[in-house]
């Protein structure tokens, strides 16, 4: 298609530019839907991936959960006090690591973190946060990939010597310590203090829920620490009924060291816990699993937004057809007159076909354009980072003036086997 | 040699219940230069004579040949050249595009003849002929603010860019007055004292009788052969 045949075009297209614009709106409208949506799944995409990286891809991990039972008699016994008691035990980890036992010459565990959640109000003076007591060893920022920003974690020292000593999560940080440093200040969990070495990097969401996923809003204390001053039982209270639960480890996160298989130590981690928890209050996830699961989804998932961008520039397409079928329609006489000044039937599917053409890449262009201002609008709304796949400015325009082309050749067909005598002819 | 030749040319379009005979058995030459007047009444197949000559449809049967070549021997693409390069159509509801300025509706004639001009010598040559026609001043203007006469000597400022062999005019002054009539009559007289051919419909025999020939078509057919003017 010549340079001069798509200036023609755009020429007779913008003879009647309201026409046109009105035609271009079904492709602008196909094509900014699909590069919003594209962008939109894409923020959500590296969300979630984001998510189950941050757990570690050479972890295991043992989550405590409260079992069916104990749910079902908090309904049950709402009035009374009662005591739950389930997950994983600190006898048990000795167990799992011993089971897993080293690989020939070397450990197959670089570290085994354990973690105890705390109920416990994070204060300062008068100010709270609302912030995760969470109670780990020294070994947490290694297996979990989260750096110090301030100071220092808890040591195995602290942990020796059961010291009172926290770090912070970022958020945390801010929230008790807008102002200040908080390194070396001191902070009251439940009722006892604690001097804080060190603020960790902000760090993102790890995993889907629960109160462990949220990172940047916990405080850390040594492990040892939370039995000396918490004691192994810990007693809620909710509208006077008290809740004892007593679980020694919310979560165990194993780091397998490089070279050995994931999958084996996943399965020796599997079957023990199958044969010790059979009530299901232990639970055994492999990010590294979660994220070729989640990898699968997404594939059908990008089928999916795959036809929802074919069937919207489907729509955009067949209203191009229409229009350019209405336009030849009312075009008639100019067609009859084109050929009578010696356009062939050739000549007169090119020139309907470029109009369509240039209508849809002008169309597509604003509509990649437009498509591209929403997500970023849609993105400041909802507080996220928009992100673009590169690719999809390029793909929108050309898939969109290849609808043009496509949906415009019936419409030059027509015109061009339309009969020049009846084409000219005045009714 | 006659430059067009009709042997017993017929055509018919067929239509549920009869078929319609627009053309039956025309036999006709008409020789390059001539100045030659159809006319008949409304329905007796002048317009389909017209556009037959001009290669815009074809013989149903017979034979036609343009310029000594067989019409039913060429394709799209060499009636369409023809077309483009050997034949200027002036119609009478004139054809101008409405949205284009009076210059560009002449121009629009270069589009498909293939003339090998640059811009520049092609927007001079569509000058001058707007000014042989009598319309210098008008350039810019959009067809609808020009009056009926004048759109049609556009009209024939455009079939004559492509220096047409042949100028085929179908009912040129029917929707014109007299004055303005006789003008564009004049008008494409002239081009057959420049050595054109000249083939005009009509009904208006006082119009007709000024040319070279007058052919009378009734019900598709030529009355008693050509008549040929003092
Ligand atoms: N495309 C067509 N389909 C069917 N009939 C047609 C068509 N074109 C012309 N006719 C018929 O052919 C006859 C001659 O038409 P035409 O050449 O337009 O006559 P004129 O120009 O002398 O008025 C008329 O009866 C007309 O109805
Ligand atoms: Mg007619």
């Amino acid at each position: 298609m010549g340079l001069s045949l798509l200036r023609e075009a755009g020429g007779n297209l913008l003879l009647h530019k309201g026409r046109s614009f009105l035609a271009a709106l079904g492709i602008i409208f196909g094509v900014a839907s699909v590069i919003c949506m594209l962008s939109i799944s894409e923020v959500a995409r590296r969300d979630v991936i984001g998510r189950i990286e941050r757990l570690g891809l050479r972890n295991i991990i043992l989550d405590s959960r409260k079992p069916e039972r104990v749910r079902n008699r908090e309904k049950r016994d709402s009035e009374k006090s009662w005591l739950a008691n389930y997950g994983l035990t600190l006898r048990e980890l000795d167990l799992v690591s011993d089971t897993i036992g080293p690989q020939g010459s070397r450990p197959a565990l670089d570290a085994l973190v354990p973690m105890r959640i705390l109920f416990h109000d994070v204060r300062v003076g008068s100010v709270a946060s609302d912030a995760t007591i969470v109670a780990t060893t020294a070994d947490y920022p290694a297996v979990m990939n989260h750096s110090v920003s301030r100071g220092r974690f808890l040591s195995d020292a602290d942990e020796a010597v059961s010291a009172g000593v926290c770090a912070l999560g970022a958020t945390a940080a801010r929230e008790l310590f807008p102002l200040g440093n908080p390194v070396g200040q001191v902070v009251e969990i439940g009722s006892v203090h604690f001097k804080i070495v060190g603020v960790m990097e902000p760090h993102g969401q790890t995993g889907s829920s629960g109160v462990l996923s949220h990172p940047d809003k916990t405080v850390w204390i040594p492990f040892e620490t939370s039995f000396v001053r918490f004691g192994k039982l810990q007693v809620r209270r909710t509208s006077g009924v008290q809740e004892a639960t007593k679980v020694e480890v919310n979560r165990a996160v194993m780091k397998v060291a490089d070279g050995v298989s994931l999958r084996a130590v996943a399965s020796v981690a599997n079957n023990l816990i199958d044969s010790r928890h059979r009530g299901g209050d232990v639970v055994v996830t492999v990010p590294h699993t979660l994220l070729r699961e989640h990898r699968k989804a997404e594939r059908i998932f990008r089928w999916v937004m795959a036809s929802l961008a074919a069937i919207s520039l489907l729509v955009g397409g067949v209203g191009i057809m229409n229009i350019m079928l209405a336009n030849m329609a009312e075009r008639r006489q100019e067609i009859g007159l084109r050929r009578a000044l010696g356009a062939t039937r050739l000549d007169i599917v090119r020139l309907f076909i470029a109009e369509s053409f240039v209508l849809c890449l002008v169309g597509s262009v604003l509509g990649v354009a437009s498509g591209a201002g929403l997500a970023v609008l849609v993105g400041q709304l909802a507080q996220w980072t928009v992100v673009f796949e590169p690719i999809s400015f390029p793909l929108g325009i050309i898939v969109g003036a290849s609808t043009g082309l496509l949906f415009g050749t019936l419409p030059a067909m027509r015109a061009a086997r339309l009969d020049p005598v009846l084409a000219l002819r005045v009714e | 040699m006659s430059l067009l030749k009709l042997d017993q040319v017929a055509k018919i379009y067929p239509m549920p219940g009869e078929d319609v005979h627009a053309l039956r058995q025309i036999t006709l030459e008409i020789d390059a230069g001539e100045c030659v007047s159809i006319v008949g009444s409304s329905g007796s197949g002048k317009t389909t004579l017209l556009y037959l000559l001009g290669l815009l449809t074809d013989p149903s049967r017979g034979e036609y040949r343009f310029d000594g070549a067989a019409v039913e021997d060429l394709g799209d693409r060499e009636r369409s050249a023809l077309r483009g390069r050997e034949i200027g159509f002036v119609f009478q509801s004139f054809h101008l595009l409405p949205q284009l300025s009076v210059l560009d509706n002449v121009r629009l004639a270069a589009r498909y003849a293939g003339l090998g001009e640059g811009v520049g010598a092609l927007q001079a040559r569509s000058r001058k002929l707007l000014e042989k026609v009598g319309l210098a001043h008008r350039l810019q203007h959009r067809p609808r603010e020009l009056s009926g006469g004048e759109m049609q000597r556009v009209a024939i400022a455009r079939a004559l860019l492509s220096e047409p062999s042949v100028i085929l005019a179908d009912e040129p002054t029917g929707n014109l007055d007299d004055t303005n009539g006789d003008r564009v009559f004049g008008l494409l007289q002239e081009l057959s004292d420049d050595g054109k051919t000249v083939v005009i419909v009509t009904h208006d025999l006082a119009l007709a009788s000024k040319t070279g020939r007058m052919i009378s078509l009734k019900d598709g057919e030529v009355v008693d052969g050509s008549l040929t003017a003092a």
